[in-house]
């Protein structure tokens, strides 16, 4: 796919917006390390936790993208489908990050009870890299609309592996922001942020168009099987 | 004290039956008792936390579990797409790679099994042990079928391969149950609140020298030193220096009060200033906080209807259950094989887990009664806070209720020979032996007139005539003074002259009270007074007449007084009323129009209280004994009345809210298992969420969009 280094940059831009959403979990990770090597040490495993996760849900994400794909067959195309509904969720996101769509802001009561919360928490203080790993791989789950775009995105590839890989390509991206926030502190200012972040929206929304292009493709091709072939396998034969 | 039960050393709800035989409640036990998985899920957690420096071990484990459930899972997907499964076409190496992933979903739930199944079966064991049969048993058994049939499918090397399903269940149970258990222990999280603000030490004095003790090893007389800023441990008596004392906890009182020396003071209640001692006068367990709440804890156990009912299906449910699973799996095993037979079977126990049935109306109902303590309103039982929910007429018991209890002198009339002042110094001294409102009105009047000579009392051997007023002798030439009532006037003797007699009459027919004054054969002097009408008495009713409720009066007073009240406040009042007519008027209301709430003082109008729906007694902080009613307002603010009911109404939305949705999730769900369209994982994740759902609306029951009456009321602040 030509679309690979968008992805990545993607991820490495929208990072900023990471920082702002899940940076106090990378400081908590990192506050009881004793010295500068050791936080980077759980701060990996951390990371690796989310990038495993990000790589789950896309080959969750991928494979139903592919079993839609195999079940419309010989209708309209799933996989069309999929991708005029990722890129559009990718410019909406991107338009959100960048401040061009109109934002809704939930308040919630004081006396807000969140079980999940209090897992996690647990789990963020707890010292050893098997805490930091699963902190990471809840993290993971935690809802970012920036994670559900690109999981449509890795939906509409249609294939288990390319879903993989998107959002492992994604999760990579996010990585060194991530990595030098936790370990080095806040040396990105608040400024240098939002100007990251407008960037990381161009991208997106980049990103977005030429995925709406590929669906309005596949929609002009009309319907045929997609199945991209399993690179362990031999080829089949159509 | 709480009824002698067994209860979970995690939630602390009583134990089931089959662990009765366990240590009661407060005892230590030797080993922990605990109701259910996820209460000694929970616990391990909480215990490895409290270990300084130890891992969280349990989280961890379950943090890995979910790990290898997502490699499992993306080999069990990967199963699938290729095509490869149970394809007797494939190439052999896509055969070897459709072995290869077998095997790593084997080695992959290997760790999940040991981590989260082993606590699984060793719970289910012992219930077992102890003769109780639990969903958790059948999904032990199911998971380790799916497991077995599964390995041996990985050795075959051939067949179907359910490790994801064992996985996917093992970790949502775990995850679900630990969530239970927590929403459990979060649901009494304002009574601890409330239990907290007492201390846990206290500065005991013995022989003029002063040890820190437990506050549970007091005893009555023991002397405790109490530091400005600090919760007064026990119900007892103020020594040493005065002090003012903030006893909005117990009596929702938002006024410090003045305290010297001698006068009562609250546990629980606020030290603010004076470094004071206090003598124990009740034992630890008696503080009126602790009495607070040990009475909401008793509210607890006390199962409402709406928890009858769930109970009830709970009950029916669990062979209900074992049938539909039996029989679905039976069916789909001779239909389409062992594997179909028992994934559907798994569905079934799992769809249908009570969870959802079991905590939605025991945790909204816990919740709201912690949250009522909280503002100071004690439901007696879940059942109270129903029957307020569905009430139609309100009656308001008069005195105390709607009017202060208190009056006011509104004239002070004598005959034109007397000196007024002396009148009224000789009013004061008869005054003072008696506690009738009317006399505290009279002893108010004196203190706001300049009296001659305040200080020596002009009247001596006062004795009070129940019912009737007080009479003395003048301590200056021996006459007989009486201050009461016209019968008593009558009684001793004394006549009145057609001028004070008039004026008299008068202010009897305008609805006022009157007390009479008279010594030497003749009557002297007349007071009238004037019954103060509670500040938000108007209020409370226009808040009750806009939702529909119909709001009277019952009174014991003569029809005049009816009449001026009920012009007052424009809703209509029945006169003349003995404790029993009230009673009667309440049974009538009931049948005629619905279910009635009779708000009173708890005292007199105890046969009231106890004939209604609901009884409600209003400023009963100090006075927790009042049985009769089952909804005590601690302050006298009517006020809360209206917050109570719109608290009540809103707890039973969420519960009946909650017990729809279990019920219908519950059907919907064990219908769709047991047609075996349901995967047990997807099962499994359906079962989490709805207990989340329920969980979460649960705890947050009776929450207000931050209403003006949040606000004004001030919230106890911990410390």
């Amino acid at each position: 796919m030509t679309d690979w280094p968008l992805i990545f940059i993607g991820g490495f831009l929208g990072s900023s917006h990471c920082v702002g959403m899940c940076g106090g979990f990378v400081l908590a990770i990192g506050a009881q390390a004793p010295s500068l090597a050791a936080n980077l040490r759980r701060q990996t495993v951390y990371t690796a936790g989310r990038v495993f996760t990000y790589i789950f849900i896309g080959a969750a994400a991928g494979y139903a993208g592919q079993r839609a794909t195999a079940v419309t067959v010989g209708a309209i195309s799933a996989q069309a489908l999929l991708a005029l509904v990722a890129g559009g969720l990718l410019i909406w996101q991107g338009m959100k990050s960048a401040g061009w769509a109109p934002h809704r802001f939930v308040t919630r009561s004081t006396s807000h009870f969140c079980p999940e919360q209090l897992l996690f928490r647990s789990v963020l203080r707890g010292p050893g890299l098997a805490a930091a790993f699963v902190a990471g791989l809840l993290t993971g789950w935690l809802p970012c609309g920036l994670v559900y775009a690109y999981l449509a995105f890795a939906a509409s590839s249609g294939s288990m592996l390319a879903g993989m890989a998107t959002m492992g390509l994604f999760g990579a991206g996010t990585a060194p922001l991530m990595l030098l926030v936790g370990s080095g502190g806040s040396w990105l200012s608040l400024a240098m942020r939002r100007r990251m972040l407008r960037l990381a929206a161009v991208f997106v929304i980049v990103s977005g168009c030429i995925t709406l292009a590929r669906g309005a493709t596949f929609l002009g091709q009309g319907a045929q099987p997609h199945l991209p072939a399993c690179p362990f396998c031999p080829a089949k034969s159509p | 004290m709480i009824s002698p039960v067994a209860c979970c050393d995690y939630c602390a709800l009583p134990l089931p039956g089959w662990a009765g035989r366990a240590p009661r409640c407060g005892g230590v036990a030797p080993v922990p008792q605990y109701c259910c998985f996820g209460c000694r899920f929970a616990a391990a957690v909480t215990r490895e936390r409290g270990a300084a420096g130890a891992a969280h071990l349990k989280l961890v484990q379950l943090g890995l579990s979910i790990f290898c459930t997502m490699n499992v899972l993306a080999f069990t997907m990967a199963l699938w797409g290729e095509g490869v499964y149970g394809d007797p076409a494939a190439t052999p190496a896509a055969q070897a790679l459709a072995d290869l992933f077998r095997y790593l979903g084997l080695l992959f739930s290997l760790p999940v099994l040991f981590f989260l199944g082993r606590p699984l079966v060793v719970d289910a064991w012992q219930t077992l042990r102890h003769g109780g049969l639990t969903t958790d048993l059948l999904l032990v058994c199911g998971v380790a079928a799916a497991f077995i049939f599964s390995t041996i499918s990985a050795i075959r090397g051939a067949g179907d391969v359910y490790f994801e399903v064992g996985c996917v269940i093992l970790v949502m149970v775990t995850l679900g149950r630990w969530l239970e258990a927590t929403g459990r222990l979060k649901a009494g999280a304002h009574l601890d609140e409330l239990q907290q603000l007492l201390p846990e030490r206290v500065r005991r004095i013995r022989g003029g020298v002063e040890e820190s003790v437990l506050r549970t090893a007091l005893v009555p007389g023991d002397r405790v030193r109490v530091l400005p800023g600090e919760r007064i441990p026990i119900d007892g008596r103020l020594q040493g220096n005065s002090t003012w004392v903030d006893e909005c906890v117990v009596t929702g009182e938002s006024w410090p009060v003045a305290r010297t020396p001698g006068d009562p003071l609250l546990g629980g209640s606020l030290n603010l200033d004076g470094e004071i001692v206090v003598e124990a006068v009740l034992g630890p367990a008696e503080a009126a906080l602790a009495r607070l709440v040990d009475a909401v804890r008793r509210a607890r156990l006390a199962k409402g209807r709406h928890q009858l009912l769930a109970d009830r299906i709970a009950a029916a449910f669990f062979p209900v259950i074992l049938t539909a699973a039996a029989a679905a799996g039976g069916f789909h095993a001779w239909r389409s094989g062992p594997a179909a037979g028992i994934l559907a079977g798994l569905a079934v126990v799992l769809i249908s887990c009570p969870c959802a049935l079991g905590v939605a109306v025991p945790l909204a109902v816990w919740t709201a009664l912690g949250r009522a303590a909280r503002r100071q309103v004690l439901f007696r039982s879940g059942e109270a806070l129903e029957r307020l929910a569905e009430i139609r007429v309100i009656c308001f018991d008069k005195t105390g209720t709607l009017t202060t209890g208190t009056a006011q002198v509104v004239g002070f009339d004598c005959e034109p020979g007397d000196d007024p002042a002396l009148t009224l110094a000789w009013a004061r001294d008869l005054a003072r032996g008696s506690l009738h409102p009317l006399s505290r009105a009279i002893l108010a009047e004196a203190e706001r007139r300049p009296l001659s000579n305040p200080a020596t009392p002009l009247v001596e051997a006062v004795h009070c005539r129940p019912g009737l007023g007080v009479v003395g002798r003048q301590r200056a030439g021996g006459q007989t003074v009486a201050l009461g009532s016209q019968a008593l006037m009558d009684h001793a003797g004394l006549t009145g002259t057609p001028r004070l007699a008039a004026a008299a009459r008068a202010a009897v027919d305008a609805g006022c009270p009157v007390a009479l004054i008279g010594w030497q054969g003749q009557i002297r002097g007349l007071f009238t007074f004037q019954e103060e009408l509670r500040a938000s008495a108007r209020e409370t009713i226009a808040w009750f007449r806009q939702r529909g409720i119909e709001v009277l009066a019952l009174t014991g007073d003569q029809a005049p007084r009816a009449a001026k009240l009920a012009a007052e406040l424009g809703i209509p009042v029945r006169s003349g009323l003995l404790p029993e007519d009230k009673a009667a008027a309440v049974q009538e209301l009931s049948q005629r129009v619905g279910p009635v709430a009779m708000v009173g003082d708890g005292v007199n109008d105890a046969p009231a209280l106890a004939a209604s729906h609901v009884g409600v007694a209003v400023g009963c902080g100090t006075d927790l004994a009042r049985e009769s009613a089952g909804v005590c307002l601690m302050n006298n603010d009517l006020l809360r009345l209206c917050w109570s009911t719109d608290f009540a109404r809103r707890t039973m939305r969420t519960v009946r809210r909650n017990l729809y949705f279990a019920f219908a999730y519950n059907v919907v769900g064990v219908a769709l298992a047991a047609s075996g369209r349901l995967n047990p994982a997807t099962a499994a994740l359906l079962m989490v969420a709805s207990s989340l759902l329920v969980i979460r609306s649960a705890l947050q029951v009776g929450d207000e969009p931050a209403a003006a009456e949040t606000r004004r009321q001030p919230m106890i602040a911990p410390g």
